[in-house]
């Protein structure tokens, strides 16, 4: 079933092999050996024809890119106005960072900052390490299984949050939820769920694993797919276990993968899940010191005030944070191997 | 060669068996809860086991089957539209940016990836697309403004970043153009990358209802996604502002609750079952460089 | 190659250009449209005794919430248009929205300055905050030209509600407009333990009731919390248009105004003590309630609309059984409080059409009827006696009448007594009037204090209002949070435009 669609490239490149090539041969790599043309304009253009057929094929990408996401950039300035609908983004009146204010006069600045960061890294962590372990673990595994395992790991993914926001009700609910059901019956103490915040933590970790981990595994495993038979052969032919070769072989291949998934998830680290944090808990004020989160905060201050600006600056100081994150784990990873770095 | 059956083997199997019993658990929760009586979910809570069987909450939702039969239709003429454009712009994108020996490499893709960290919100595209683009109940405001996002990229460049170099320098060396090696040989060795981006992007199309919200106010162009997530934002907002619907006089009894509410989980989910296998199918070791080498 | 790269990089720019200029124009035509309206009389020759063939045809749009769309919708436009197509030769596109997203959108639709006429506006999406966005165009002047009867016939106290900074912003959808505090009771337990609703005049005078159901029904839930404010009493009224704590003394002529006075505090005391006594479920402020309340459940629920035949409206939602009602107040109103109306945009081409359009809604029982019930004979059916009934899997039944206008036009339904409009509008008449039900508050300068306070009081509320979190333990490190986040300069903003509100009413 693969080799059909292999047969055209290998055919392709084996008849302009046999077609001796009639451009001549161009050096792609960055440092030209060419002597140097006089100007920088000149240097820049005898870039832009070697590089051009790449540029063209990047051309839809950076053009949609513009016109969808860096034209409407222009709203960012919402962050800095008292927007007035009359006076359109530009008409309103600037208000420096006034917009900003209601995230930092109080001490739950601390609490939210603090939790939203705290959850993400080990959202990132725990995520990373589990969807690894299973995307090696499916790999030993024959591909009917894995399909079967895959789906199942996949189903969460498709239920929204409020949804399961009310299936852990019906897990935790404290009369006839099925855990204190079941500690009832085991003659335990039943838990208030929704009022004590000492195991939030844990359960929180444990949903978000439980909806996307499988997400996370169905990227490693491709990427585990993508890795070229040769190196297992090899490493077969030269008696590697198992396990040698998933340490060996399998991780240091994926480590671009992990590095961008990491990178990506850094550049969020600002940004919190709402719909986990919000109604997983049910809302619970008694959980705020340990499942309030930047946007649950912002929701429940701007819920009744209705207010552009505010929201805008919300989102713009986390775009500044995880921007800067990214900008520091982007360098350290450079410092390390230029190779893995994002740019 | 090892034994077909081995003690790691079966250990492995248990695993995952396991894990996806009770990652599955939850779903199965929903599937009982929309099939039974909503009287019964009032009395006696949510079961496993439905204790007074009823398809009501489908009956509920299939009121008008013509309404949603078009709405499918609707969601899945953009998601293929959708995935297909977007999977080839997303691999053109992230080819060229993982292209170590690609002179704007860098740039482009911290052109790329700065859109992920910041965005001008949604009043500005909003005006941009209904007031410059015009495509206020069009299908393409379904598609454009997801047509191309960040994370995909990024996560498609870490997959081809994995193709050694030599593979396209010695296709240079013949002379093919880099369109070429981009669409006969990168294309074909990134089978599995490509499967999975399609599924993500799929899905993103599938359970795509918020752009459809905003832009779409011909009935007959509504997708399914818009068509759930209304029925359940109004259960929701209703059930949850108990004292302006009874000081407004909203019937609270003519909504359907619990039942319906999961049956929307599935009428929603259900398709994708027959979506995932079909992705799957191209989650093959991929091709070796050796065969291509030829 | 060069050529077209750079070919590129101009079409960008100029797109980039537009962008910009596109935005200003837009800002201009906003500016347009605001000046015409204020001198309509210039904007079009039509008088209101202008027939239709006089009058250019126009095309208006009307924006408004639905709690579920209707598969007949466009059967009913066109029937609509044909009526006014007639009438004012205009047609309209209705452009029902989702109850549950209705704020999101129209939140984006009027901050990106899109172009329509009509919207609902109410409780949801408040027209003073909508005023102080620059969103609504005010109506003074096209209701004196177009819709003189409909501005008399309103009482005017109700126009003050609709008016912000002196201009009027919206045509309220006139419906009951008197609240009632009081408990509703299942009738079972009132019959079993001899309740004498009579004795029962406040708040606290529930306790020994609660108490019999304490000690003679362990399935039942005495009471379930106080999850509505409490803004009138005999001694004192709520300020409205805050958020509910501040209060006036009756009989004060100098209005001096209350921050938490000690009455309301003591509300809450009163369930920290319910809730220790165990009347209160000990999950209240966390279970869902409204479940425990469909089972039958609950026994004693406390509400501020008792209104005339609530308790056929929530039999339902007790699981089936009967209730009864008692009042602690007698009816009154704040005054009116924009809960549901109609408003035209600042973007409107067409205020003035939009107008004569919103007239006729308020005024013709069948165009109004055919918006709410859609078509006789096809959704619903009339009998002699003027009662209406909705056929069997009727494809258009909206059941929101509050939402199109005055429901005083609205045909019978069953179970609705032959008066019940005349008794409505006495009941509004009758309702005792909130002396200060005019103030409207600018929140703009505190709109951070505002939010933080939000935020702290989304903590707090529900283990108070259950009476779950002990209210003198947990009041002083509260107040402190509240004052973190800025109640001081609140309250003085507050005391500051409700003085000058005082003075400009002639109150003080």
């Amino acid at each position: 079933m693969t080799n059909p669609s292999a047969h055209p490239a290998h055919n392709e490149s084996a008849s302009a092999a046999q077609a001796p090539s009639r451009t001549p041969l161009k050096p792609v790599a960055g440092p030209e050996p060419k002597p140097k043309p006089k100007s920088f304009l000149g240097r820049e253009l005898k870039h832009l024809k070697t590089n051009r057929e790449l540029l063209l094929l990047s051309v839809p990408g950076i053009l949609y890119k513009l016109i969808f996401a860096y034209f409407p950039m222009v709203g960012l300035i919402i962050a800095f106005k008292n927007y007035r609908y009359d006076l359109g983004m530009f008409g309103s009146k600037w208000v420096g960072l006034d917009n900003f204010r209601f995230l930092f006069t109080t001490d739950t600045a601390w609490r939210i900052t603090r939790n939203t960061v705290l959850y993400n890294l080990g959202y990132m962590v725990f995520t990373t390490i589990g969807a690894l372990l299973l995307a090696v673990l499916l790999n030993e595994l024959k591909a009917r299984y894995t399909r079967f395992y895959q789906t199942a790991l996949f189903l969460p993914h498709f239920l929204s949050w409020v949804l399961v926001g009310y299936i852990a009700y019906a897990f935790l609910n404290h009369s006839d939820g099925f855990i204190n059901r079941t500690l009832e019956s085991l003659g335990m103490n039943p838990i208030s769920w929704y009022r004590d915040s000492a195991p939030w933590p844990f359960i929180l970790i444990l949903v978000h694993l439980w909806k996307a981990i499988g997400f996370t595994t169905l990227i490693y495993f491709a990427g585990i797919m993508g890795i070229s038979g040769d190196y297992y052969e090899a490493a077969r032919i030269d008696g590697a276990t198992k396990r040698q070769m998933a340490l060996k072989i399998t991780v240091p291949l994926l480590t671009p993968l992990i590095i961008i998934m990491s990178i990506l998830s850094i550049g969020s680290m600002f940004r919190g899940d709402f719909g986990l944090h919000y109604f997983i808990p049910n809302n619970s004020g008694f959980l705020y010191s340990s499942t309030d989160i930047i946007d649950t905060y912002v929701y429940r201050a701007l819920r009744e005030v209705g207010n552009v600006s505010m929201s805008a600056a919300v989102g713009f100081y986390q775009s500044v944070v995880g921007f800067i994150l990214v900008l520091l784990a982007n360098g350290i990873v450079r410092k390390i191997n230029p190779e893995h770095s994002m740019w | 060669m090892e034994a077909k059956y081995s003690v790691a083997k079966l250990l492995n199997h248990t695993f995952f068996t396991i894990l996806s019993i009770l990652v599955v658990l939850p779903f199965l929760l929903v599937i009982a809860v929309s099939l039974t009586d909503e009287q019964s979910l009032t009395q006696h809570g949510y079961q496993f086991i439905p204790r007074d069987f009823s398809l009501n909450a489908y009956r509920y939702m299939l009121d008008s089957p013509d309404i949603l039969f078009r709405a499918y239709g609707v969601t899945i003429f953009v998601t293929i539209a959708g995935t297909l454009v977007s999977l080839l712009i997303t691999a053109m994108t992230a080819y060229v940016i993982s292209r170590p020996d690609y002179r704007y490499s860098r740039a482009t893709t911290f052109y790329v990836f700065f859109t992920m960290l910041f965005s001008g919100g949604l009043v500005p595209s909003y005006i941009l697309i209904t007031q410059y683009l015009h495509l206020k109940d069009s299908l393409l405001a379904l598609i454009l403004p997801i047509l191309l996002s960040p994370f995909n990229i990024m996560v498609m460049k870490g997959f081809l970043s994995k193709i050694p170099l030599e593979v396209i320098e010695s296709a240079k060396i013949d002379g093919a153009k880099e369109y070429r090696i981009f669409f006969r040989i990168i294309l074909p060795l990134a089978t599995p990358a490509l499967a999975t981006l399609g599924l993500l992007i799929a899905f993103a199309y599938w359970n795509e209802w918020f752009n459809a919200m905003l832009y779409i106010d011909d009935p007959n162009k509504v997708p399914l996604q818009l068509l759930l997530v209304r029925t359940l934002n109004s259960i929701e907002f209703i059930t949850t502002n108990s004292e302006f619907s009874q000081q407004l006089g909203i019937d609270l009894a003519d909504f359907p609750n619990n039942s319906a509410r999961m049956a929307i989980a599935v009428l929603a989910g259900g398709p994708m079952l027959v979506i995932f296998p079909f992705f799957q199918r191209f989650f093959i070791r991929g091709l070796t460089v050796g065969s291509l080498k030829g | 190659m060069l050529k077209r790269k750079l070919g590129l990089s101009a079409l960008t720019m100029v797109a980039a250009a537009s962008l910009v200029a596109g935005c200003a124009s837009s800002n201009n035509n906003g500016k347009n449209a605001a000046g015409t309206s204020e001198a309509p009389s210039s904007s079009g020759a039509a008088s209101p005794s202008a027939s239709s063939a006089e009058l250019k045809p126009v095309e208006l749009s009307w924006y408004y919430p639905l709690s579920q769309l209707q598969p007949d919708q466009q059967k009913v436009e066109d029937a609509v248009n044909k009526i006014l197509k007639e009438k004012i030769n205009t047609t309209v596109k209705l452009k029902p929205v989702s109850i549950g997203d209705y704020v999101q959108k129209m939140n984006t639709v009027l901050a990106a300055g899109e172009e329509f006429d009509i919207m609902w506006t109410g409780y949801l999406i408040k027209p003073e905050e909508l005023v102080r966005k620059g969103a609504l165009l005010p109506l003074d002047d096209l209701l004196d030209q177009y819709a003189p009867t409909l501005k008399a016939d309103m009482p005017q106290y109700m126009w003050d509600g609709l008016t912000v900074d002196g201009k009027i912003y919206g045509i309220a959808n006139q419906q009951i407009n008197g609240s009632r505090y009081g408990f509703i009771i299942q009738k079972r337990f009132a019959d079993k333990y001899n309740l004498d609703t009579a004795s029962i005049k406040t708040m606290a005078d529930i306790e020994p009731f609660l108490e019999q159901l304490k000690q003679g029904e362990p399935d039942i839930i005495p009471f379930n919390g106080f999850y509505v404010p409490i803004t009138h009493d005999d001694t004192f009224w709520g300020v409205p248009g805050l958020d509910d704590h501040f209060y006036i003394k009756t009989d004060d002529p100098t209005y001096q105004l209350y921050r938490y006075p000690e009455e309301e505090l003591d509300t809450y005391r009163l369930m920290s003590k319910w809730y220790k006594e165990g009347y209160i479920y000990k999950d209240a402020a966390t279970a869902k309630m409204n479940d425990y309340q469909a089972k039958g459940q609950l026994a004693v629920e406390f509400n501020n609309v008792l209104k005339p035949g609530v308790e056929a409206e929530v039999k339902a939602k007790n699981g089936g059984n009967d209730v009864i009602v008692v009042p602690i107040s007698d009816w009154f109103t704040n005054g009116y409080s924009a809960t549901t109306n109609q408003s035209i945009s600042r973007t409107s081409k067409n205020p003035d059409r939009a107008m004569m359009l919103l007239d006729l809604v308020n005024s013709d029982p069948e165009l109004y009827n055919l918006i709410i019930n859609g078509i006789e004979g096809e959704h619903y059916t009339k009998d002699a006696d003027g009662y209406i009934t909705p056929v069997a899997d009727t494809k258009y039944r909206p059941n929101m009448d509050w939402v199109f206008g005055s429901v005083f036009n609205s045909y019978l339904k069953e179970g609705q007594p032959k008066d019940v409009w005349e008794q409505t509008k006495k009941i509004n008449e009758a309702a005792e009037l909130n002396p200060i039900g005019g103030f409207k508050f600018n929140s703009e300068p505190v709109v951070t204090e505002i939010a933080n306070l939000n935020a702290v009081w989304g903590e707090y509320k529900k283990g108070l209002t259950t009476g779950t979190l002990d209210f003198d333990e947990t009041w002083p490190s509260f107040y402190k949070k509240l004052q973190e986040a800025g109640e001081d300069k609140y309250v003085a903003e507050v005391t500051k435009q409700f003085e000058a509100y005082l003075k400009e009413a002639g109150l003080k």
